[in-house]
């Protein structure tokens, strides 16, 4: 099949010393296969003219593995371009045009399926992320804890509302508390995100205590003219605590202890 | 291909309903999804037989480049029209019926919503929504 | 198609809103469920809505309207075991259902009235 064995040899042991194998993206014995398929499938797209199924697999691997190892598109790409002045003695072809437009073909394959597969990562991970960042913890009996970090736009307001009205209904919770503490910037629109989070809830029949209003968030609120009169909010998250343990008609009470002689007066 | 559903009475206000749930199911909408498409369809195709008494609806299944896949339903009536489509969308805006949030409010239910109307012409109005976002 | 029911518990009238429910059909359950708070005698109405998947802006008015009416006669009108989804979506549309109580689900409901908390 392969006819210019000299000529592919050359081209593998350039290919070895290309940041492919010297970064470990691949080791020597990952490389000659990879060159292999590729010689192979270009040698069969020669004679179909396109881009065989079993082509694109091969570049379809090389680009997952250039957007694994942190590569560019370019340098992903480089791994078929570097066959270029290789690929008319390899596949000992006189029509050498034809040569080139397939591989130009399919080096850009590999761009596509380079971008293709970054932006797979990259949704899967912001998945992750807005899961990650978005815990609904059950704080005490009948009370729901939300520490909102970070940013607040309007898909992560309703990925935090829907499961935090599902935890609701699923354990019956009557209250939850939305700590905002860790919300980098509480604007108009983070504010309008609350207000539409507490109005899901009562819906529901639960109800939302606000807490981590910081002084400075505070003066924005009003300076902005935000009015959250329709919900409750506390500063700090203990106090947000005691109120909620109240409105359940709840106390937490030191432990009786048998054996200690200190005994609680009330 | 599209399908379409006939509004001629109320109960078809409630099979419209339905298929839209059916159809959402089916290409995989979230739970919150399906709800947003189906109060969406129930808000357009009552309006349908409220202002115009009869029409009909389309829907389809829809790609379109990166943006992937969606589901359109156009509704289309020959009823009086909208004369004002700009203060049919005004929140709060009623014209007897309803909360005076149907049409607002469905689009915010939306990714994608356009009305075209001349009084005396009817009406169409197409949603679209997608399925990654 | 709506197989929707009103049933006395204690002092509440239980409304179970279930099935296809159309316009039509909405309003007569109104009509049904202000001739029961007075045959009845009840102090309260639980309108049990966890069997519904949508609640539009037709309906939004209607269980609003019907509130306001049962206070006029004198009764407590609850909203119980919404789903999740349909409250994002009613929030998300911008409807208010104003007059109405909510509660978490039946029991909680009947609890309230019963005078529990």
């Amino acid at each position: 099949m392969i006819l210019g064995q000299e000529s592919y040899a050359l081209w593998l042991s350039a290919l070895q010393k290309t940041s492919w194998v010297t970064r470990g993206s691949l080791n020597p014995q990952e490389t000659e296969r990879l060159g292999k398929d590729l010689v192979e499938g270009i040698s069969s797209t020669v004679i179909t003219g396109s881009l065989s199924a079993s082509l694109k697999k091969t570049l379809e691997d090389i680009s997952i593995i250039g957007v694994r190892s942190g590569f560019t598109p370019s340098e992903t790409a480089q791994f078929v371009f570097s066959m270029r002045p290789y690929i008319g003695d390899i596949l000992h072809t006189k029509d050498y045009t034809h040569v080139m437009t397939l591989l130009d073909e399919a080096g850009l394959y590999t761009f596509e399926t380079y971008l293709k597969t970054r932006e797979e990562i990259i949704v899967n991970q912001r998945q992750d992320l807005l899961e990650l960042s978005t815990p609904v913890i059950r704080l005490l009996d009948g009370i729901l804890a939300v520490p909102l970090i970070g940013t607040m736009d309007s898909r992560r307001t309703q990925q935090i509302m829907e499961k935090l009205l599902n935890m609701i209904v699923e354990t019956g919770a009557p209250l939850t508390i939305l700590d905002i503490t860790g919300v980098a910037i509480v604007d108009t629109l983070v504010a309008n995100h609350i207000l539409k989070t507490a109005a899901a809830v009562r819906l529901l029949g639960g109800n939302l205590i606000i807490t981590g209003l910081s002084p400075s968030i505070a003066q924005t609120m009003v300076h902005m003219g935000v009015d959250l009169s329709s919900v409750i909010t506390r500063a700090v998250m203990a106090d947000g605590i005691a109120l909620a343990l109240d409105m359940l008609e709840k106390e937490i009470v030191k432990k009786q202890q048998p054996g200690n002689q200190v005994k609680e007066t009330k | 291909m599209s399908n379409r559903i006939d509004i001629r009475n109320e109960s078809d206000v409630v099979v419209a309903r339905q298929i839209a749930r059916q159809v959402a199911s089916q290409m995989g909408f979230s739970l919150g999804d399906q709800t947003r498409i189906t109060t969406a369809v129930s808000e357009l195709a009552r309006n349908i037989f409220l202002y115009a008494k009869q029409g009909w609806i389309e829907y389809q299944e829809i790609t379109l480049g990166v943006r992937g896949r969606g589901i359109e339903f156009i509704f289309q009536d020959q009823g009086p029209g909208i004369p004002d489509v700009e203060l049919a969308l005004t929140v709060g805006y009623t014209s007897g019926n309803g909360m005076g949030m149907g049409l607002s409010g469905t689009k915010r239910l939306m990714d994608e919503f356009d009305i075209k109307s001349s009084p005396g012409k009817g009406a169409t109005i197409r949603i679209v929504r997608w399925l990654n976002k | 198609m709506n197989k929707s029911s009103i049933v006395k518990i204690h002092n509440a009238l239980v409304v179970t809103l279930q099935g296809e429910i159309d316009d039509r059909t909405a309003l007569e359950l109104q009509q049904e469920i202000l001739q029961s708070v007075i045959r009845y005698q009840v102090s309260g109405v639980v309108i049990e809505i966890s069997q519904l998947d949508l609640v539009d802006s037709y309906m939004a008015r209607i269980l609003s309207e019907t509130a306001r009416m049962i206070k006029l006669m004198g009764a407590e009108t609850f909203l119980a075991g919404l789903r999740p989804m349909v409250a994002v979506t009613i929030v998300e549309m911008g409807l208010n259902i104003d007059g109405v109580k909510t509660a978490l689900n039946l029991e909680v409901a009947l609890e309230v009235l019963k005078g529990g908390r």
